[in-house]
């Protein structure tokens, strides 16, 4: 049964950190074996029509969702112990079966079905996704690559947040920098220098390129909130880094604004994990150090009774031409899971111990403290400064964000309330609403014909703009029940599925609470002057029973509940949160179990906090620095 | 085509060449002046010894006589991510040598329509989007336009003709009469509900019309909505201008993401 070869180190998933770490270590000279799950999906066209293929994937399909391109969907007409789907992934909640092929979430949970591979048990719908292939969940991320502050690493003793049990960092800053810069070089970021020391971000080396130039409609938008500014905080609208090439870097062209940023860039100027894979896989000398296990799902983690080690991690082999599947070991001196929030939690909850303990969790805080960056999202049109009709900024052209608000991020506002950031979309309203062709249909559907309806149109997609306000959550008493565990029900392999009861606290709703009322301020006469056309929930929802994407709840101070739509920023964060304290936290700063001394669990379920900047930089940065633990531990 | 595919002896352009060749390389080309498709057989035969010259290693002298240094350096093509390999440029090689056989096209053959029944589904489309011209800021030769106006219409006539009719003259056919008689589009959008699915499938050719068949993945990018708010298809910008999202678009396409010369 054991496989006869052993590693100086196994990774479980070839995503960001599985890769970059499995990169890392076969330059020092290390032999790794990686463990995917899903397939290999070529990196550019040139290695295969796969890619065009997604591409064409992406074109053909009415709601362009960030999972459109990739496999990993099941039919909901095939039962599990039948289906080819062995790496299935989760679908978006929101999305109704005809476009995923999964369970809608609040229709499964209406009918008492057990929903898409995640089941979801909460009051309201956890709304991020994963993917399952090399390369993981880059296949379909933004690409925004925002620093941690400093502060985001002490926001618990500095600002004395109104969090029972609220976790703070075990890092700081200053140890994460140097590798914050080697994180930006692997990914080829785009910045501008100037952006973090105007925030207080101090740097030791440059962007190894300039930045992502901003878009016309960050201009106009600029222009008019020039020297305005809302509770002291000014309304800039600066450059966001971002892992997408500005120049011809690493073999991969410059941005050329094919704007489908999420989920597929058409040329590879962004950044994938894939990137790494391929830079593996085609040098002789690393190729000869790194394999990769593809289609191998690892579901149990052996550990060796004498001494608490990891001693193998048990994975099944399946096939794309049968039905074969084939169970075996994988053994290495260190071993790292880097299978993303949920995988990796669901990975050691199904690996028995000692005394009753799953593996890894003598704290019992493995699963628990899931969360995201819960988004406000609001949007409009651009009116004319002079009152009349509205002002064009050609959205729809470009990648899809390429500025932000970042003022809000760290404030004294964070004693009291979740900080946010505020994300400028290029894409106007593509994310909440639907691109322009939906614009079109409902102006064509309403009976308008001629240049009536092309004026119509016109006027409306021209002018679209959008903001995403993305709250920070940190971990404490009330996110221990935001957690993932084993449901009863199996896979195609009949590996136990996920199932997550997803729990906002307190803080980061108040946190919403404070966001709206600075989104009504932006788009107010005085700042953007933008006519508001965000969708408010009806009220009363059944809080039982909420759609996917809505809740209510009572603002601290308030007698009154409130209804919200609240979107997953795809940002799948805690569940092996890191600490100093072994009983209420699974790893050190550097990554390492205090219960194993040969596992480390690297991806952004290592965050006691989400902060406000998009996480994979910051779990990027983390992940090289474990890598160099591992090689100090194997020396 | 894999990149470890070994080299074909005898290599067809629908079976073979056609598959090695990405968007990126299609967009390369139109967008660079050259004006010949990647995808089109008679295309890339004619051009087969400047193809074999530019999918040379970068570094090969050979790369500047076919004209790729002319392009922005920002935008070097090729590589995205490597050369082709070894493998495909000689099964190129060999494709040349047999005299460049096409193979055979797979792609379904489009039924011909009615000459003037074609030409009225045009006049009528117009009529109801309001867009006076089709192929804008793409296609400038007049004949091409036509011609290419004419292809789409034959794809979205057939669509259409799936419609499932309410009455007995709400079809394409009855629209199309109704229009010959008396081309007064306010009127006639009033009596064919048909007419409200006719602008939006050249809006938005990618709507699946419920009872009447899905699109093709290739009419996605036909979209007029696209060009009327001089925009691009997301997931599709040939426009190789570095960065022409920081620009306001000009009516005539530049700047909108679009904006290439194709014929």
């Amino acid at each position: 049964m054991a496989d006869q070869i052993s590693y100086d180190v196994v990774i479980v998933g070839a995503g960001i950190a599985g890769a970059q770490m499995a990169y890392k270590l076969a330059k020092n000279g290390k032999k790794v074996l990686v463990l995917e799950a899903g397939d290999l999906l070529p990196n550019v066209a040139q290695e295969g029509p796969v890619k065009q293929d997604a591409l064409n994937k992406f074109y053909g399909k009415p709601i362009k969702d960030p999972s459109v391109p990739w496999p990993g969907t099941k039919d909901p007409s095939i039962p599990w112990e039948t289906s080819d789907v062995k790496a299935p992934r989760p679908t978006s909640p929101g999305v109704n079966s005809d476009n995923t092929q999964g369970e809608a979430w609040s229709m499964a949970k209406l009918e008492g079905k057990p929903g898409n591979y995640l089941q979801q048990t909460g009051k309201y719908a956890f709304g991020s996704t994963y993917e399952r292939v090399a390369g993981g969940t880059t296949k379909h991320w933004l690409g925004t690559c925002l620093r941690f502050s400093p502060d985001d690493f002490k926001v618990v003793s500095k600002y004395n947040p109104p969090i029972p049990g609220a976790q703070e960092w075990p890092i700081t800053y200053d140890q994460l920098e140097p590798y914050y810069g080697q994180a930006e070089n692997e990914i080829g970021v785009a910045g501008d220098a100037n952006v973090d020391k105007k925030y207080g971000v101090p740097r030791s080396t440059e962007y190894p390129m300039g930045p992502i130039p901003q878009s016309y409609l960050d201009q106009i938008l600029q222009q008019r909130l020039n020297g305005k500014n809302i509770d002291g905080n000014a309304l800039d609208i600066v450059s966001t880094p971002q892992g997408r090439n500005s120049v011809v870097f690493d073999n991969r062209p410059a941005c050329m604004g094919n704007s489908s940023c999420v989920p597929i860039c058409p040329i590879n100027a962004k950044y994938d994990a894939g990137v790494h894979v391929s830079k593996i896989m085609n040098d002789p000398t690393l190729s000869a150090l790194v394999t990769f296990s593809l289609r191998s799902v690892a579901y149990q983690v052996a550990v060796n009774p004498a001494d608490n080690t990891i001693s193998g991690i048990k994975y099944k082999v399946w096939s794309k031409d049968s039905s074969d599947v084939v169970d075996t070991v994988a053994i290495g001196k260190q071993y790292v899971i880097a299978s993303h929030a949920i995988e990796t939690a669901k990975l050691l909850l199904n690996s028995p111990w000692k005394d009753g303990l799953t593996v890894a969790n003598s704290s019992n805080m493995v699963g628990r403290n899931l969360m995201d960056h819960i988004c406000l999202v609001v949007w409009g049109n651009l009116k004319s400064e002079n009152g009349s009709g509205y002002f064009p900024v050609f959205p729809y052209r470009g990648p899809m964000s390429t500025s932000g608000i970042e003022t809000f991020r760290n404030t004294p506002q964070r004693s009291k309330t979740a900080a946010f950031r505020i994300e400028v979309g290029n894409d106007g309203w593509q994310w909440p609403y639907g691109g322009p062709e939906y614009s079109a249909d409902n102006f064509a559907n309403s009976g308008l014909v001629g240049k009536d309806l092309l004026n119509a149109v016109v006027n409306e997609v021209n002018s679209q703009v959008r903001f995403a306000l993305e709250l920070e959550t940190i971990s404490g008493d009330d996110t221990l029940a935001s957690r993932v565990t084993l449901s009863n029900d199996k896979d195609a392999l009949g590996i136990p599925r996920p199932s997550v009861n997803y729990v906002i606290p307190q803080y980061t709703l108040d946190g919403y609470a404070y966001a709206i009322s600075v989104a009504e301020q932006l788009f107010s006469d005085a700042m953007a002057n933008i006519d508001n056309k965000t969708l408010v929930p009806a009220f009363p929802l059944d809080p039982n029973n909420p759609p996917a994407g809505y809740l209510t709840f009572t603002p601290s101070g308030s007698d009154q509940e409130i209804a919200i739509e609240f979107r997953g920023a795809g940002h799948l964060i805690g569940t092996h949160r890191m600490g100093t304290d072994p009983h209420l936290a699974v790893t050190n700063a550097d990554l390492k179990t205090f219960d194993h001394s040969n596992l480390f669990l690297v991806g952004c379920g290592a965050f006691p906090t989400t902060a406000t900047s998009n996480p994979t930089l910051t779990l990027s940065a983390l992940a090289l620095r474990a890598a160099d633990k591992i090689i100090e531990e194997l020396h | 085509m894999n990149s470890n595919d070994p080299v074909i002896e005898h290599p067809t352009f629908y079976q073979n060449i056609r598959l090695m060749f990405s968007q990126y390389d299609q967009i390369m080309m139109l967008s660079s002046g050259r004006r010949f498709d990647l995808f089109d057989y008679n295309s890339v035969k004619s051009m087969a010894n400047q193809i074999y010259l530019a999918i040379q290693p970068n570094e090969d002298p050979n790369m500047a006589a076919a004209g790729w240094s002319q392009l922005q350096q920002v935008h070097i093509m090729p590589p995205v991510g490597g050369p082709w390999p070894k493998s495909w440029v000689l099964t190129f090689k060999n494709w040349i040598t047999d005299g460049c056989p096409a193979g055979t096209d797979t792609s379904p053959a489009i039924p011909a329509v009615d000459p003037a029944t074609l030409d009225a589904f045009i006049a009528l489309s117009k009529a109801l989007t309001g867009i006076d011209q089709f192929f804008r800021f793409d296609i400038f030769n007049p004949d091409v336009i036509k011609q290419q106006e004419q292809e789409l219409a034959t794809i979205y006539y057939f669509r259409l003709s799936k419609y499932p009719s309410t009455s007995p003259s709400d079809n394409l056919n009855g629209v199309i009469a109704a229009w010959n008689s008396n081309p007064d589009v306010a009127a006639i959008s009033k009596s064919f509900p048909i007419c409200k699915d006719i602008n939006t499938i050249w809006y938005n050719t990618t709507t699946s019309f419920d009872g009447f068949g899905s699109p093709e993945f290739n009419q996605y990018k036909q979209g007029q909505v696209w060009k009327v708010s001089l925009c691009h298809p997301t997931g599709y910008a040939p426009e190789n201008t570095p960065f022409y999202w920081t620009n306001a678009p000009s009516d005539n396409g530049e700047f909108s993401g679009f904006y290439f010369v194709n014929y």
